[in-house]
């Protein structure tokens, strides 16, 4: 049996049905020089392939971080009237490629931070940043209605968003940080999060955990739907593991 | 800057890499595939409510990069300089995964590829896209992806064979 060099690139490329593809391989066992062809276009892929691999770690040019995440710095004066600083989406994926830990200690790199590590509390993965650790407990188990009030992270509002997922508002180490945080696909996605800036010689944050601030509320009444649960409804949807 | 723009931003930027390696096997120049990218990415911005979320966004830019390429940046590349001095020494060595093709060589085999076969072999061999994704990426039937990777890989292996015998 002869096979075409299309069929044999096909094959290389595990292109071909499970049927075809065992086809060659039987043929590959019992004849050398289909077995050579074969070896030909195999180095020759891998090769190819080679060649271009490091460049995936060359340091990224500046002018495409730029031209892609374009982050415009607040003026001080902007930040003092909003209280909030913007932790930059942009900036924070940039650091992702750059390898770079940034945001203090509750925000890793998924690729340096175990999932157990206690003190990651976020990993960005694929430009979205999703809960770890403490926080990904915390935002599974706790209730708002029994939850103590000295706990690290603090759980507000839960509510149902209009796509249909649960999203809970939380606080993280007595309002140093305040985001959104919504369940899918077995995990809590991290549509928003705002970092409090420390005001004072003690190191407070000016606002108070309860409180949260303007950019998350904004993402709440995008996604909610109807009004937030109440404490039964919040330890249903609980024990139903944020399952509707 | 509106949530969704920011998400739209950061997806772009994790996918920075990629979009730089496949313009390294369409432009033949550093700078020439850097200046690709960067138009993708401003070409991507600008039309940001073409792209449907949930579908792949490496896809979606690789058809803008491929657009990019024959409309505007290809007509400015950096001709006379098809072999930068600092890429000359760059990657040369011996490849782990063979020891008659080294990186340098395929590189610059694949450069005397024309276009649509630099492209495909981009897209296929260098991104690992299966063919049906890199047919929906350049908007032609399976059948012509096929048949531009055969072809060039057929001038690859004789180039690189010639290389090796000139030895």
């Amino acid at each position: 049996m002869t096979f075409s060099d299309d069929k044999l690139m096909a094959y290389v490329d595990r292109e071909l049905d499970p049927a075809s593809t065992a086809e060659i391989d039987a043929a590959i066992a019992r004849d050398p020089e289909l077995a050579a062809r074969v070896e030909r276009q195999r180095k020759l892929r891998i090769a190819v392939h080679a060649a271009f691999e490091p460049i995936l770690q060359e340091p990224m040019p500046k002018r495409l971080l730029d031209a892609a995440s374009s982050v415009t710095p607040v003026s001080p004066a902007a930040r003092t009237s909003r209280r909030w600083a913007w932790l930059e989406w942009s900036a924070m994926a940039a650091s992702v490629v750059l390898g770079v830990l940034i945001g203090g200690a509750f925000i890793g790199d998924s690729r340096r931070a175990p999932a157990t590590d206690p003190n990651t509390e976020m990993v960005a993965e694929r430009g979205h940043m999703v809960a770890r650790g403490g926080l990904a407990i915390a935002l599974s188990e706790q209730l708002a209605s029994t939850q103590k009030a000295d706990a690290r992270v603090r759980i507000g509002l839960t509510f149902l968003s209009k796509s249909g997922e649960y999203c809970r508002t939380f606080t993280l180490e007595k309002g140093a940080a305040a985001g959104l945080a919504c369940s899918g696909a077995g995990e809590w996605r991290i549509p928003v999060i705002v970092h409090a800036e420390r005001i004072g010689p003690s190191g407070d944050y000016r606002t108070a955990a309860a409180q949260l601030p303007p950019a998350v509320l904004r993402e709440v009444d995008e996604r909610i739907q109807g009004g937030s649960l109440d404490a039964e409804a919040e330890r249903a949807a609980q024990q139903r593991g944020w399952k509707r | 800057m509106t949530p969704e723009e920011q998400q739209f931003r950061a997806e772009l930027v994790s996918l920075l890499p990629r979009l730089r390696r496949f313009g390294r096997a369409i432009a033949r120049h550093r700078e020439d595939a850097d200046d690709l990218v960067q138009v993708a990415v401003e070409r991507a911005l600008t039309r940001r409510e073409q792209w449907e979320p949930g579908t792949r966004m490496l896809s979606w830019m690789f058809k803008i990069m491929n657009n990019a390429w024959i409309d505007e940046v290809r007509a400015r590349t950096r001709r006379d300089q098809i072999f930068a001095p600092e890429e000359a020494g760059e990657h040369v060595g011996v490849s782990p995964m063979d020891d008659h093709l080294n990186a340098l060589a395929v590189r610059k085999a694949i450069e005397r590829l024309n276009d649509e076969q630099r492209i495909a072999v981009g897209l296929v061999l260098v991104e690992g896209l299966p063919y049906k994704d890199a047919a929906e990426v350049l908007g032609v039937p399976i059948g012509t992806v096929t048949s531009r990777l055969a072809r060039a890989r057929e001038q690859l292996q004789a180039l690189l064979s010639s290389a090796e015998e000139a030895r």
